[in-house]
């Protein structure tokens, strides 16, 4: 079968199910395309705009899920009729990639869900929310709505998670949001230093819980670089995200997990509904368990094509005095010294969509995830030109 | 919150849908499912209607990406096929009338059913009847307190399977036979 570089596949067959799109699967920039039908609000893009704003794997899930998915169809595409809570193969299966017991695990309808059960769980009116600004806003934003306080904490000059001022924070907090690598900024706490933390938290806050955000784990390559999920099954004070969102290109599918002491899984489960899998459709489950089940390589490659991607992209704005923040993910926070919108919408209109304003950086740093080398060159070439112009004087 | 999850399946010529009054209504509001005549309880689908005002309150708290891509794609296709809809309730009134019937004989009354699954009085424990069913290959549901002493809910599978499950039934409400008895006494019977 011939695959292009972009789509992979662009369709299958699969008889009564009628085609299926595996970028859809992907779903990039799904926040951006697909929704704005049902979504009117998000921002439609149209075939052959290049989608550099939602951090996932330009490539999409891969061959072998794509054919689970359609197999999943099951004869005259019948088995997405049936509701199925049935998750225990892939919570075994993921047990068994990250050396854990199917207690230590709940599922969750991407990770997001993950975030709002462990925010509305361990916060309350008198135990914040704790997170760095800027973070990715989930739970932050879910403890907002439930009227539960939370506390900023800003980053270092470098973007940096500043880690005794974070730790300084947590006390007394109902839980830590600790995303690594950030987003939006992309940077990354090596793994001693993040054992470190979570040592001090755990122990000069007892009451603490902290949410370790590993979302982007896959493409970190900082030698320094570890999973917490080890402590967190030992610690029921310790939760561990992980997501089929980011390199395993599933975002249109809504997969994600947590890991953790059997304690708070359950916590967490209950909450979620019994199962836990209320919220989970057939489809991504058999997705997720061949995602696990293909070749390791699977993600090596993902990794090693997106930090050269990485690399040619930073250094680009780097050799033009743009420098971005240290990035250990598959996106960038790079300084303009430009407002974003105008940056963004121009660049829009050249078919390149950067990701939205991250306040209270939208006055200077852009967000910008990485395609493929191919998109990057054309992306670059449209930056140029749209950096070319002066920004209009009254930014 | 009125729940229409099996307003497809209603045949009652006098049944009117609450969306009119949801939309007028701030306080009222009408729940939807792709999940039961739809067919698509595996992609989780379902959806709330009512007044902008009262809409904008529940989009509040919805969870972001909550649906997956092939879950929107499929819901808006099922929408546009309103032939198909047509189709699927006059097949599951077919199979409803013929099973209500069917229980009917053995003694079990039903209550009027307009969706897509019946509630009907088998006289026992709903646990005992589903165990000797189950041991026979069709699954019942679960109990429904207060009467799980009394009532059984099936929901209703495709002429074939019914007309199986039927004699399921039947061996099952007559103790002491299982369903090779229950098929010698059917053919007793003719």
């Amino acid at each position: 079968m011939a695959l292009t570089r972009r789509g992979f596949v662009r369709t299958a067959g699969i008889g009564a199910a009628g085609a299926v799109a595996g970028a859809w699967i992907g779903a990039r920039g799904r926040e951006n395309s697909l929704w704005s039908i049902v979504e009117p609000s998000l921002q439609a893009v149209e075939p052959g705009v290049i989608v550099l704003a939602s951090n996932e794997n330009p490539l999409g899930p891969g061959t072998k899920v794509l054919a689970a998915v359609l197999a999943a169809f099951g004869e005259g595409g019948r088995s997405p009729g049936r509701y199925s809570g049935n998750s225990r193969d892939l919570i075994a299966a993921i047990a068994r990639q990250q050396g854990v017991k199917p207690e230590n695990i709940v599922l969750g309808c991407g990770s997001t869900q993950i975030l709002r059960s462990a925010t509305h769980l361990f916060t309350a009116r008198d135990k914040p929310l704790v997170g760095t600004i800027p973070t990715y806003e989930e739970c932050a934003g879910y403890a907002e709505l439930m009227g539960h306080p939370v506390r900023a904490v800003a980053l270092d000059a470098s973007f940096k998670i500043d880690l005794d001022k974070f730790a300084d924070a947590s006390k007394g907090a109902g839980l830590v949001f600790y995303c690594n690598p950030n987003n939006p900024t992309a940077t990354y706490v090596g793994a001693r230093a993040t054992r470190d933390f979570l040592a001090k938290v755990t122990r000069e806050s007892p009451g603490t819980t902290i949410l370790v955000d590993e979302a982007y784990f896959e493409y970190v390559t900082d030698p320094d670089h570890d999973t917490h999920i080890r402590l967190a099954v030992e610690n029921p004070r310790i939760i561990v995200a992980r997501t089929f969102s980011k390199a395993y290109g599933m975002a249109g599918l809504r997969m994600g997990y947590a890991v953790g002491h059997p304690e708070t899984i359950k916590k967490m489960a209950d909450w979620d509904g019994g199962s836990g899998t209320g919220s989970l459709n057939v489809l991504a489950m058999h997705a997720g368990l061949a995602a696990i089940e293909q070749d390791a390589a699977f993600v090596a490659a993902e990794r090693a094509r997106n930090k050269e991607v990485r690399d040619f992209t930073m250094k680009w704005f780097a050799d033009r005095g743009m420098m971005p923040a240290d990035s250990q993910a598959n996106f960038m926070f790079v300084n303009l010294g430009r407002p974003v919108r105008p940056f963004r919408d121009a660049c829009r209109a050249r078919g390149v969509l950067v990701a939205r304003d991250f306040p209270p950086f939208e006055g200077s740093h852009c967000r910008i995830s990485f395609g493929t080398m191919e998109e990057m060159q054309k992306a670059v070439a449209v930056f140029a030109e749209v950096l070319a112009k002066k920004p209009a004087a009254a930014a | 919150m009125i729940d229409e999850a099996y307003h497809e399946y209603v045949t009652d010529p006098s049944y009117r849908s609450a969306v009119p009054l949801a939309l007028d209504t701030p306080n009222v509001l009408v729940a939807r499912t792709f999940s039961k005549a739809f067919g698509m309880a595996g992609m989780r689908v379902g959806y709330g209607i009512g007044r902008a005002e009262t809409m904008k309150a529940l989009a509040k708290l919805k969870m972001p990406y909550n649906v997956s891509v092939f879950g929107v794609a499929a819901a808006m296709a099922a929408l546009k096929d309103t032939a198909h809809m047509e189709t699927e309730r006059a097949r599951n009134t077919a199979v409803r009338d013929f099973t209500v019937k069917a229980l009917e004989e053995m003694g079990c009354k039903s209550a009027a059913s307009q969706g897509n699954f019946i509630f009907t009085d088998v006289g026992r424990p709903a646990k005992d009847f589903r165990d000797a069913c189950a041991k026979q290959g069709v699954i019942v549901g679960r109990d429904f307190p207060p009467f799980e002493k009394t009532h059984v809910r099936i929901s209703i599978g495709t002429m074939d399977e019914m007309r199986k499950a039927v004699a399921v039934f039947r061996s099952v409400t007559r103790p002491g036979t299982t369903s090779l008895d229950g098929r010698r006494q059917e053919e007793s019977w003719r």
